[in-house]
């Protein structure tokens, strides 16, 4: 009989195979790079891999990751923020064979929408858009409260309208009213 | 006061994440029935969280890892099947115990005549002499011990990050060692150096890292490492 952690061991490499190109996905909506997206996947992977042996909950693999991709950002992040401030990017316009098409173009508007976001809103709104992480998990790969999330996320949308209809002031997201009601239960 | 201003944009977010209870959820329904701008506040919200989906819905451009080419001969299908579940096997229950410093749990029983060939990856992440040495000693005792007489074990080394200096033509203290096995054990060891790691020391620090001639550039010293653990291997990690 093959024991139980030769069988977790290899689902595991099998997992971090195939999440790959999602961990890439994410990294490059947070950057817009792709070179320091192949590199924070890459370092995530590495991580991941002499780590994995200290993962109880297969189930938890998915939010793992992306926390330790976090993680990883936030360093880079540390790293960079002296010269370069990635929250001041204005809307930067790739000309890339991409722009050959209508629905090219509105990728590349949606995507340079995207990174002119503040880097604490694009990563909430990639976790939760993008990879469907629940309000709770997303709170928990990125270590900040539930209520931070939703408020990181609209403030996001909010922007993100903003920018994509170009004809309304960038913060034209309706702002949370104190006296409105407010969420009672999140599930 | 019309509905959507007693609703929070926090709470409308919620709304269409399906993230709120179920009597949240039906307050907002009624709600919507009651206020267009509401329903269309909502649907700008949808038509927001749609585009930012389908702007990633193929992502650019990721790099496929480029394989070794192999330097080792075909082996038949029993082998491979063999490896696969005693090698990865013993592979698994010798990692958590494994360390440089000790005396390997793995060469340990290589001798045993009816042992399978044995295909171990170290991998090299940390610039770290006194344990890349012990590497090079567990790859040489392997490689020397012929299971069964027949078939040599076989050894990689994959280095990435900081591990790259070690096989660096101009700060590795093996370069002799590395070259004097590469020469011995031609078929049966290979040295690879993580692309990746290489470019990013180049545009982060400025530095060009020529590699020894006797290590391979693989595009991706992870996915290396993973793909061999597909296929088998025992991972090592220093």
């Amino acid at each position: 009989m093959i024991p139980f952690q030769f069988v977790r061991h290899s689902e595991i490499r099998k997992r971090l195979s195939e999440i790959r190109p999602r961990l890439y996905r994410t990294a490059f909506a947070w950057t817009h790079d792709r070179a320091l997206a192949e590199d924070l996947t890459h370092e995530t992977l590495v991580k991941a891999l002499q780590g994995a042996r200290h993962l109880r909950d297969l189930k938890a693999l998915d939010a793992w990751l992306f926390r330790i991709m976090t993680n990883c950002r936030h360093d880079h992040f540390r790293k960079q923020a002296s010269t370069d401030d990635i929250d001041n990017h204005e809307l930067i316009d790739e000309q890339t064979p991409e722009t050959q098409s209508g629905e090219r173009e509105l990728v590349r508007m949606v995507r340079a929408a995207v990174q002119a976001l503040p880097e604490t809103h694009r990563q909430t709104l990639t976790l939760v858009d993008l990879e469907g992480f629940s309000y709770v998990e997303t709170a928990s790969i990125l270590g900040v409260p539930v209520g931070t999330v939703m408020s990181r996320l609209s403030r996001a949308r909010a922007r993100l309208r903003g920018l994509l209809t170009a004809a309304e002031p960038i913060a034209q997201g309706k702002p949370s009213n104190p006296n409105t009601a407010h969420i009672r239960r999140i599930k | 006061m019309t509905e959507i201003n007693k609703i929070s944009d926090e709470m409308l977010n919620a709304f269409i994440d399906h993230e709120l209870s179920d009597d949240d959820m039906m307050q907002i329904y009624m709600a919507m029935s009651k206020d267009a701008d509401l329903r269309a506040h909502v649907c700008d919200l949808r038509a927001t969280r749609d585009l930012v989906r389908s702007a990633y819905q193929v992502s650019p451009l990721l790099g496929k890892a480029k394989r070794l080419p192999s330097r080792f001969p075909a082996w038949g299908l029993a082998a491979a099947i063999a490896s696969l579940s005693l090698g990865g096997l013993l592979g698994w229950l010798a990692y958590p115990v494994w360390h440089p410093a000790a005396p390997s749990a793995l060469v340990a029983g290589v001798d045993d005549p009816s042992a399978s060939r044995v295909r171990v990856v170290f991998h090299a992440s940390r610039n770290d002499a006194d344990a890349f040495e012990q590497i090079l000693d567990e790859a040489e005792t392997l490689l020397a011990a012929k299971t069964g007489g027949r078939t040599a074990n076989l050894v990689r080394i994959v280095a990435n990050g900081e591990g790259l200096y070690l096989l660096s033509a101009r700060t590795s203290p093996f370069k002799d060692r590395i070259q004097q096995l590469n020469a011995q054990h031609k078929n049966h060891i290979v040295f690879a150096g993580c692309s990746q790691t290489r470019k990013r020391m180049k545009r982060e620090r400025g530095e060009s890292i020529e590699l020894l001639p006797e290590v391979l550039m693989v595009n991706s010293g992870v996915i290396e490492l993973l793909e061999l653990q597909e296929e088998g291997w025992r991972y090592m990690p220093i």
